[in-house]
């Protein structure tokens, strides 16, 4: 388990991402379940309130994919407690971002690739979000400002960031930067 | 009740208006005119001030364009059309339009999707849900877009400002209401769901207004089965 931080073209987001995610898929060898914004969409819109989202979500998850955690475990370790009875429409662009997040973070995948994550977030939202990423498999940050991730400071009173590896994308491959 | 009410209240007004109708039609009252005044009543009721405009606008526009060709002056010729119910198309309007404006106005549609969902009809309430959300949809891509118009100096957010600028955002929110509508589906199945999703049956509220209000009905349908 590790997580990469990987510097690519800014339009490759946009305009280039099923690539993109091909190339990881070859160097990490393994499938990826890639995360990216869908333009005026940040919830599911079955749902009104944060608690139902969740819960929405979490009953839905396919059989062979149950989630990696239930309901209770899932809204202490994302900080999403004290938003349970807000509607989902009512919070912040980047509250709304962040539970999207950690609802496809919650799925049992072995890679995940997240275009454009990081966006919109607090800092200490995106710390919330780099000290959980790692924990089930490798996830791939892709940034259209990946200096912004890899120059952020932990927080003293919070549990320390992971390492973040560098990994290059030259538009043809990807590869670990020499660096890290 | 955030966002207007349940499903089943909103069932058992029209139950209501359907027994007013049948009454009313059976003294003499044209259907159209019970459709305004129990419409009218309704979104007066509820503060869904523009919709009195829009009832207005229905019937007018089409008692005046089916009015046009008749020979009878239009003060007579727009009773005439309105009155006319052999005519599918006003059989439409006021049996499928009016009460489904007043259903996306004042129903909060994740109560509604929820009230469905007890049905057991599969899909139903997901679909019954996104239609509903449309009102929602659109009151936040509005929002979006007078946002960008505001910073660029474009007063669009007063009535009178919207009909004004009325080109510059029909068509970016035309735009973005088909896209969320694609992007939804992708979004659910990004996070591992099926698309619609299975929703979460809650018990919905069914109190003494509600039951008064069906009973209601039920007493208008039999005075109108036993006396006419």
């Amino acid at each position: 388990m590790a997580t990469y931080v990987l510097t690519s073209n800014p339009n490759t987001i946009d305009f280039g991402h099923a690539d993109l995610q091909t190339r990881v898929e070859t160097w990490l060898g393994t499938t990826v379940a890639v995360y990216r914004p869908y333009p005026f969409v940040e919830h599911s819109g079955f749902s009104e309130t944060v608690r139902e989202e969740i819960g929405l979500v979490l009953f839905n998850h396919a059989e062979d994919e149950p989630p990696l955690q239930e309901f209770d475990a899932f809204v202490h370790a994302w900080d999403l407690a004290a938003h349970l009875d807000r509607r989902v429409l009512d919070l912040s662009g980047g509250w709304r971002k962040y539970l999207g997040l950690a609802l496809f973070m919650n799925r049992p995948m072995p890679a995940r690739l997240l275009l454009d994550a990081t966006s919109h977030l607090s800092d200490a939202r995106v710390r919330t979000l780099l000290q959980r990423a790692g924990a089930h498999g490798t996830v791939v940050f892709c940034e259209y400002d990946p200096q912004l991730l890899l120059a952020l400071q932990p927080d003293p009173q919070s549990p320390a960031l992971p390492l973040l590896r560098r990994l290059n994308d030259d538009g043809q491959t990807v590869s670990e930067a020499a660096a890290s | 009740m955030a966002g207007g009410i349940s499903g089943i209240r909103a069932i058992a007004l029209l139950a209501v208006y359907i027994g007013i109708s049948v009454v009313a039609s059976s003294l003499g009252i044209p259907a159209w005119v019970s459709c305004i005044a129990t419409f009218a009543t309704l979104f007066a009721w509820f503060r869904v001030w523009p919709h009195l405009i829009t009832l207005v606008v229905i019937f007018g526009m089409y008692g005046l364009v089916l009015g046009m060709p008749r020979p009878e002056p239009w003060a007579e010729a727009v009773p005439f059309v309105l009155s006319d119910t052999s005519q599918f198309s006003l059989r439409v309007l006021l049996y499928l339009i009016v009460p489904m404006i007043f259903f996306t106005s004042v129903v909060d549609p994740y109560q509604l999707a929820r009230d469905i969902a007890r049905l057991r009809l599969p899909g139903a309430g997901p679909v019954l849900q996104l239609i509903g959300s449309i009102r929602l949809a659109v009151f936040n891509r509005l929002g979006e877009i007078d946002s960008h118009l505001a910073v660029r100096g474009i007063s669009s957010a007063s009535g009178v400002g919207r009909l004004r600028t009325v080109g510059l955002w029909t068509v970016p929110l035309l735009a973005a209401l088909i896209t969320e509508g694609a992007n939804r589906s992708a979004y659910c199945q990004m996070l591992g769901l099926p698309f619609p999703p299975k929703l979460i049956a809650a018990r919905s509220p069914v109190n003494s207004v509600d039951i008064l209000l069906f009973a209601t009905a039920g007493g208008l349908l039999l005075l109108w089965r036993l006396t006419f």
